[in-house]
């Protein structure tokens, strides 16, 4: 794979990759490190990154495994210099839905933070399979492809890490 | 809508991202893949000529550094287009010095000067637009690459990068009282610094180094400085690889009148933080009118339990920072301990700024008889 594959791999799918970063490392910092490894790294496996094979997959598969690497090198910095939820972000994607009333907004605000503090506590196990179904937005074979795990292992996680979301909003005063 | 529907729904709600990886990262990524393809085949041609080269590479510590990268593109491989551009006019000085310490090889890359010469915001400089610009590179001494930013290791041991001033305690100013900041990077094993502070410029007529070298702080044990001449050298006791550079600085730009009246406001903090500073009216009224010791004023390191450490003077200090600071509160001095004796009380504080970083001060304050 040459520069130019490289510079298409950013920009068809850097926002995907650095979303999931972003999820998973949980600071910008730490996101854009391990954002900027992902495609380093990606560069000197080229040799296994083919157009017609998911090369989304292979970029959040190789995030994955960086971040597993240096989870406590990360980990270590988020204590130095920890960074809050980037809520400008959720508050525009709540306010692109279609709630109508400013009580609705605040709940599903409420209920949007409660569910990402409550993600980001779950066992890797649970976590990593739900921020890409739903952050990278990979499809459930693709996931299985990426984390070497059959079809059926990642359908189970992702209702174990629903059914856990769902229990802690169930425990919300709001909900 | 069922259950499931509804927590999918929340799911995608809450999960989805809208961010986007700035243009400058992106940039250097590209950057990096294209320079380490483009580095492969200079390598090799080096091996190939480096038997004719070693008479020319061990006649001084002078050597041009003709395998690192210029400041123009350390400052493009940080995505800080302005000041590549900087690096790239007639006002940057190019410097190319090495000096060797330790296990490791200081080169003074290059020096720029002025006003908006970076894409990066700092606060420092509505105060003080001027700001110099400094590109310095540490190396193994041994060619084992340093490890990269993303290891565990790197950072083992951290360099500090300051201008010192003749005929000014290095200890009062330096890199820390002269608004500085310091970006990095590695690229092939070698760190890459910048270093931003207020002008030198000024200066210029007196003599201005630059220090490098490991560890976090400039004291008596890193740098002597000698009161009669004003003259600063490295401390020989120092066991730390450590660099002092004279910055060949244009003594036409000098200017006597605004360095006096810099100095004079670096001198004395005290006055300053009073008047232009919130932060310490926050502070418990008993403790608003110290006198802060300047050479006491440090960034805390983390211990392993991941409590803040303080330590001046034989005074040693660990305390929880999620104690000390609520969720999200920084610009507040917080008063920790209180040493007294019969004359004068002794108090330990600590301060955390936007970014989360924490520097603790001892300040002194006289009893009331």
């Amino acid at each position: 794979m040459d520069n130019i594959d490289i510079d298409s791999l950013v920009t068809l799918y850097g926002k995907a990759v650095y979303g999931f970063c972003l999820r998973l490392a949980k600071d910008k910092h730490n996101a854009d490190d391990l954002y900027q490894e992902t495609f380093l790294k990606a560069m000197e496996m080229c040799n296994k990154i083919d157009k017609s094979n998911n090369p989304k997959g292979f970029l959040i598969s190789v995030a994955v495994g960086l971040w597993k690497n240096n989870r406590r090198k990360y980990a270590r910095r988020q204590r130095i210099a920890p960074e809050g939820e980037l809520n400008e972000e959720m508050v525009n994607s709540i306010m692109s839905t279609n709630t109508s009333t400013p009580e609705e907004v605040v709940i599903l605000r409420e209920h949007c933070a409660l569910i990402r503090n409550a993600a980001d506590k779950l066992d890797d196990k649970l976590r990593i399979p739900l921020y890409m179904y739903y952050t990278a937005e990979m499809s459930i074979e693709d996931i299985a492809l990426a984390l070497r795990i059959p079809k059926g292992t990642v359908k189970s996680r992702l209702h174990k890490a629903r059914k856990n979301l769902r229990n802690v909003l169930e425990g919300n005063p709001y909900e | 809508m069922n259950k499931y529907e509804e927590i999918d729904q929340l799911l995608k709600q809450a999960l989805s991202s809208t961010d986007e990886p700035s243009e400058a990262l992106n940039q250097e990524i590209k950057y990096r893949i294209k320079e380490s393809k483009t580095m492969k085949p200079v390598r090799k041609r080096i091996t190939v000529a480096l038997v004719a080269a070693v008479i020319f590479i061990m006649s001084g510590s002078a050597f041009a550094a003709w395998k690192l990268l210029t400041p123009k593109q350390v400052a493009e491989n940080l995505g800080d287009k302005t000041l590549a551009k900087a690096f790239d006019s007639e006002n940057a000085v190019h410097i190319n010095k090495s000096i060797t310490s330790g296990d490791y090889t200081f080169t003074l890359l290059g020096i720029t000067s002025g006003k908006n010469l970076s894409d990066f915001k700092n606060s420092a400089r509505d105060i003080q637009p001027d700001r110099t610009y400094v590109v310095v590179s540490i190396e193994r001494k041994d060619g084992s690459p340093i490890p990269k930013m993303s290891d565990e290791n790197y950072n083992e041991p951290s360099f500090l990068v300051s201008p010192l001033i003749k005929g000014q305690k290095p200890w009062l100013v330096n890199i820390f009282t002269m608004n500085g900041g310091a970006y990095q990077s590695v690229v092939d094993g070698v760190i890459y610094t910048i270093t931003e502070c207020d002008s030198i410029e000024m200066f210029a007529d007196r003599g201005v180094y630059l220090y490098v070298g490991a560890g976090g702080f400039i004291n008596n044990e890193t740098v002597s400085y000698n009161e009669e001449t004003g003259e600063i050298t490295l401390n020989p006791n120092n066991k730390e690889a450590s660099a002092l550079f004279e910055l060949p600085l244009d003594a036409k730009k000098a200017d006597h009148e605004k360095a006096e009246q810099y100095l004079k406001e670096v001198l004395n903090p005290v006055p300053k933080s009073r008047t232009s500073s919130e932060a310490l009216m926050n502070t418990d009224n008993d403790f608003a009118d110290v006198t802060v010791i300047p050479e006491s004023i440090k960034e805390v390191t983390y211990n392993n339990n991941g409590l803040a450490c303080y330590e001046y003077n034989g005074i040693k200090m660990e305390v929880s920072l999620d104690f000390l600071f609520k969720d999200g509160e920084t610009g507040t001095w917080k008063t920790v301990g209180v040493d007294e004796d019969d004359m004068e009380q002794a108090v330990i504080q600590f301060f955390k700024d936007e970014n989360g970083v924490v520097i603790g001060r001892t300040a002194k304050k006289a009893k009331k008889q």
